[in-house]
């Protein structure tokens, strides 16, 4: 019978500290995807994925349980997401708005798979929503990345950032109206 | 038919976004559902912009993480946890040995803070505290040799009076055993006395010849 997330919490704070490694292999996927969707680039989200489980490791005894440890460990991931982008600042948008992908690729399969027609066509979709999303504002961008990728409920994405789901809900939307709009303004310009 | 600057910005002003999204993505209730499904059919902003919607979507599933690198992350364990570990992984020997040795170098550490050394001379084996000699000599920095100098002195002195007590004590065993001495050669000398009248009751002849040519009684007068 697979452990919950609450159950291996507890042995972990028992004294079990091998326990928590079920959790970074079971949430380890959802975070880095998470991450390297708000920055865009793989080396930021494997830094914010240590970072992530590294800091709830620390804080474990501060989560109180009320609220779901996904919720909380996405809440930490996001505030590390968050404090990258501020330090990138401006050079971030400056990146995306002029196609400048240095450093800013998101890492393709190999290069044999890159030959074939349709791979390429779907990286090349790939890069284009890449960059529509970077170019969003980052509340829009966290919203759209947890509903999109992550499938979680308006509720769930309330529980994390903390806002109401109508909150939620009008974020999403204006999202992917400014999503709609930069893809159509990107596919016109090729 | 709208020109495309409208098509992207035309406001949706029906002031049902909200259920737009709950709908879009299928977290309407059956009664929501229902009743934005009944809007639509009225709503020609709302009906494009929930295809444009679609194929945002369809557009954003083109982005898949196809890979998510292992979170290499090295726990810190209290560091009770790691010392009983540690220590749980050595023979109980080896921890008995370790024990005695921490305890050694507690020992030499404190012995370190309080000044002292050790001087093994001679086969003789002396413990200076700094600290304390500093204190009796007023603390007015005086060398290590002064310090060792004040002790051996203070040692020496200590010494000689145990000698001499000791001496006193020999001279009073001596008396006291010559005092007895004395004492049993009294008796045995009275006994041979008596041993020789009685000798002499029995054959005067004897002590007349012992008699001739010496006045002075040897039996009578042993000393």
């Amino acid at each position: 019978m697979e452990l919950s997330d609450d159950q291996i919490i507890e042995l972990t704070l028992a004294g079990e500290t091998d326990a928590f490694s079920l959790l970074v292999r079971r949430w380890e996927r959802p975070i880095y995807g998470l991450s390297l969707r708000m920055l865009g680039r793989d080396e930021d989200a494997r830094d914010v994925c240590q970072e992530t489980f590294l800091a709830a490791f620390r804080n474990l005894r501060k989560f109180r349980g009320d609220a779901k440890f996904s919720s909380w460990l996405y809440r930490i991931a996001l505030n590390a997401c968050h404090s990258r982008l501020r330090k990138q600042g401006a050079a971030v948008e400056q990146s995306i708005d002029h196609g400048d992908e240095d450093g800013r690729r998101f890492e393709l399969a190999d290069a044999e798979a890159e030959a074939m027609p349709e791979r390429m066509q779907r990286d090349e979709r790939a890069t284009l929503v890449r960059k529509a999303l970077q170019a969003l504002p980052a509340e829009m961008r966290q919203v759209i990345v947890m509903k999109e990728y992550e499938e979680m409920t308006f509720a769930e994405i309330a529980e994390v950032l903390q806002i109401p789901v109508s909150t939620v809900k009008s974020r999403v939307y204006t999202g992917l109206q400014q999503m709609r709009a930069r893809l159509e303004k990107m596919r016109g310009a090729l | 038919m709208m020109n495309e600057k409208n098509r992207f910005n035309a406001p949706n002003d029906c002031g049902r976004k909200e259920d737009l999204v709950a709908y879009l993505y299928d977290e309407a209730n059956v009664a929501e559902r229902a009743s934005f499904k009944r809007h639509l059919d009225d709503c020609e902003a709302c009906r494009q912009e929930l295809k444009a919607f679609e194929r945002v979507r369809d557009e954003l599933s083109a982005w898949q993480v196809g890979f998510a690198p292992r979170a290499e992350i090295a726990l810190q364990r209290g560091k009770f946890d790691v010392l009983r570990e540690l220590v749980g992984m050595f023979p109980r020997w080896v921890r008995g040995a370790a024990l005695a040795g921490a305890a050694a170098v507690m020992m030499l550490i404190a012995m370190s803070i309080a000044g002292a050394s050790v001087n093994v001379r001679n086969g003789d084996f002396a413990v200076n505290f700094g600290r304390a000699a500093n204190a009796e000599t007023g603390g007015g920095g005086a060398s290590s040799e002064a310090i060792e100098r004040l002790v051996q002195t203070a040692v020496a002195r200590e010494r000689e009076k145990i000698e001499q007590e000791h001496n006193a004590q020999l001279t009073s065993f001596k008396d006291q055993l010559s005092a007895e001495q004395q004492a049993q050669l009294e008796a045995v000398k009275a006994a041979l006395r008596r041993e020789i009248q009685r000798a002499n009751r029995q054959n005067p002849s004897i002590r007349s010849f012992f008699a001739q040519g010496d006045n002075d009684d040897p039996w009578g007068d042993v000393r």
